[in-house]
């Protein structure tokens, strides 16, 4: 055979083998099949802590984000938009963790569950409000709000509400802030970040009616839960414990802080309740 | 009161097209029976006289002409029905939508083939609810979708995506599980106008299990909506403004908007909720009906962030009709060719559903277009028209149907709920303007 037909050989069997149904638009192969879910994290998704919508995916992520970077836990997070698919998750699949407020775990889910707090946040009690003179103010006593109602997270503990006579109101955050704006429920409780963040969208279109009580409504632990039962996951808590506190050490964890909250947030004080 | 009611409506039944310059012509001029026509007028009217519905305007058109439009009976209290009253379509907005993905088929932007992950990232690994044996110690399970949801299913509504008010019409565990999962997540069906945009509300959507595999079981749902954002990610316009520049433009459908501009608020017709048995009331808040809220009075909002190609357009008769023979003449319409004959002939042959059957408006024998169900055999329960007929409606009672055998339009257009109800009439108005054909 000579060279030439050698060559033409090879152009025929190389176009028999990428012919143009190769390259057809036909049924395509799912991106998924690329795809490793072995360190797979799920979030869920809370305004402007872990959202979807910025490139940092807000202030928790970011802080979350950078220790991992630096400790070199490789992993995708995927930001869900109900906690019922992050608790689906950690039950039933295999995880490296979750990340989100304060999980509803089951016993079982607990078992293998390894929290560690990035960040705590005081949680205030915004009412509706038309009316100055007849301001509503809980003043730490939730029998003060007898005969109103309050519009919870569904999963919330509302025992010390209903045993205080107040009524509950279930929805998702964001349609909380609304229902409130709109005085379908007296009042409702969140960082002031969370209810400055939701409530922009709606104050041009009415009146803003609302007052935030100035007794805190408590506290909201926000972090990262490790998956015992995955074969990096104690490892990677470890990791990420060590690599927090290097992130505090460093002056970062402030910085981001500050980018995120404002120069005046106490960040020291914030840093003390997560230690 | 009674005899207001009835002078009004006598009014309104005397008052012909003038509101609108459109002039139809003669029915037998295009062969159809001015006789038999009225029939479809005295069924109608019926209805109103029951008070069943308030009022309707129903166009019959053939061979590219109008031959019968007519109002009847109230448009709002103390107010007549006009030929050029507007109407909240709802899901008579799902053919525009497809028609705005075709427009960007045909610009080589787009393949119906393509899957949505390619142009919304959060559409990549999606899962599929599947339901546990009774007694596991957990009641479903999520997984990997067995290929991407392409453009194509969310065109033909096998993608899997639901409505959350299908819990209603076919309810089961899993559909109840799926939906719970859109209660949490603050989806909508778009019958309302929330405060966010239609890209908020979809990327959220994408991340949700899916009710079925793609491909593998016909969902009528929130598909439409998704495909309503596509077109902005694709074109990189606003939905309403591809809409209006790409399709209501060329076609001057001048009575056609996402939200009513201020001037014609007037010819809004008011929603009405009837028993079907002579309790007829104008709707003045929110209707709920389990999952299915509905916000009749959103029609009035004159702005709003909310774009949703699966129910926000408001048009009227004369204007979807200019809509319909576009489609009825292959693409185009006075001279403006909006689609190309083949665009149109794939968008309305007869299966792109395979061995499913689109059975939420009609009964087996219907398949599903790209856009509108298809009619596709007459070994079923068929009341009327031909093989090839399409057609679609709106929750408020609206629907067209186009006979392109026949070179016929019927579009009937009223504002009663609930839903369920209309079915009947509007059979009975599509039987009666095919039974009108007299050549």
């Amino acid at each position: 055979m000579t060279l030439t037909n050698k060559f033409i050989s090879l152009c025929s069997l190389a176009l028999l083998l990428f012919s143009a149904n190769s390259f057809a638009t036909g049924p395509r192969v799912a991106p998924s099949l690329f795809v490793t879910d072995k360190n797979i994290m799920y979030a869920q998704e809370y305004a402007p802590f872990i959202s979807n919508t910025n490139e940092q995916q807000g202030l928790l992520m970011e802080l979350i984000n950078s220790v991992l970077k630096a400790e070199g836990i490789v992993g995708t997070v995927n930001i869900l938009p109900t906690q019922s698919m992050v608790q689906y998750y950690f039950s039933q699949e295999m995880p490296l963790a979750i990340i989100g407020p304060d999980f509803k775990l089951s016993k079982a889910a607990n078992r293998k569950a390894t929290f560690i707090a990035v960040l705590s946040l005081d949680k205030y009690y915004y009412a509706y409000q038309k009316d100055e003179a007849k301001a509503l103010d809980w003043s730490g006593k939730l029998k003060n709000l007898n005969g109103k109602t309050y519009g919870a997270n569904k999963g919330e503990d509302v025992t010390a509400y209903k045993q205080a006579g107040i009524n509950i109101k279930y929805a998702r955050t964001p349609a909380l802030v609304k229902q409130l704006l709109q005085g379908k429920v007296d009042f409702i409780a969140m960082p002031e970040a969370t209810f400055n963040d939701l409530s922009k969208q709606y104050r041009s279109e009415q009146a803003v009616s609302f007052i935030k009580m100035t007794v805190k409504a408590g506290k909201m632990l926000m972090g990262i839960t490790f998956n015992k039962n995955h074969s990096e996951g104690l490892q990677a808590a470890k990791k990420f414990k060590a690599g927090l506190k290097k992130l505090i050490r460093s002056g970062q964890y402030q910085t981001i802080l500050h980018k995120h909250l404002g120069t005046d947030i106490a960040a020291d004080e914030l840093i003390k309740r997560i230690q | 009161m009674k005899k207001v009611y009835h002078l009004l409506v006598g009014l309104s039944l005397a008052y012909s097209s003038l509101a609108l310059a459109v002039e139809p012509v003669k029915p037998e001029s295009v062969g159809l029976s001015s006789m038999r026509l009225d029939r479809l007028s005295q069924v109608i009217d019926q209805h109103i006289e029951q008070k069943k519905i308030a009022g309707a305007v129903t166009l019959v058109a053939r061979k590219g002409k109008i031959a019968y439009l007519r109002p009847s009976g109230l448009a709002d209290i103390d107010k007549p029905m006009q030929a050029d009253t507007i109407f909240r379509i709802v899901s008579m907005t799902k053919p525009l939508t497809s028609t705005a993905i075709m427009l960007l088929y045909e610009q080589g932007k787009l393949l119906p083939s393509d899957p949505v992950a390619k142009y919304i990232p959060e559409f990549q690994n999606q899962k599929v609810l599947e339901m546990n044996p009774k007694g596991s110690e957990f009641p479903y399970k999520l997984v990997p979708v067995k290929r991407d949801v392409t453009i194509h299913d969310l065109l033909t509504h096998t993608s899997g995506i639901l409505y959350l008010a299908s819990t209603g019409w076919f309810p089961n565990d899993k559909r109840e599980q799926v939906v719970s999962f859109y209660r949490e997540a603050g989806i909508t069906d778009g019958f309302c106008r929330p405060d966010e945009t239609i890209g908020d509300m979809v990327k959220r959507l994408a991340k949700l299990p899916l009710y079925a595999q793609p491909g593998e079981e016909w969902e009528y749902g929130l598909s439409a909506d998704v495909l309503g954002y596509l077109v902005e990610v694709v074109s990189g316009m606003k939905f309403d403004q591809f809409v209006q520049t790409q399709i209501f433009d060329p076609l001057k459908m001048q009575d056609s908007h996402f939200y009513i501009p201020e001037n014609k608020l007037s010819r809004i017709s008011a929603d009405w909720n009837s028993d079907w048995k002579g309790s007829l009331e104008r709707v003045t808040g929110p209707l709920i009906d389990g999952d299915l809220a509905l916000c009749p009075n959103d029609a009035y909002a004159t702005s709003g962030k909310y774009l949703s190609g699966g129910a926000s357009v408001l048009s009227t008769a004369y204007d979807y009709y200019r809509f319909a023979q576009m489609m009825l003449n292959k693409g185009e319409l006075d001279g403006v060719r909006l689609l190309s004959r083949k665009t149109v002939e794939l968008m309305t042959a007869t299966n792109h559903i395979g061995e499913h059957d689109a059975t939420l408006l009609h009964s087996h024998g219907w398949k599903f277009g790209l856009g509108f169900a298809i009619q596709e055999d007459r070994s079923h329960n068929v009341d009327s028209g031909d093989v090839g007929v399409f057609e679609w409606a709106g929750y408020y009672s609206t629907r067209f149907s186009v006979n392109p055998k026949e070179q016929s339009i019927t579009i009937f257009l009223s504002q009663t709920s609930p839903f369920g109800a209309h079915f009947g009439l509007w059979d009975k108005v599509t039987a009666l303007s095919t039974s009108a054909i007299a050549d």
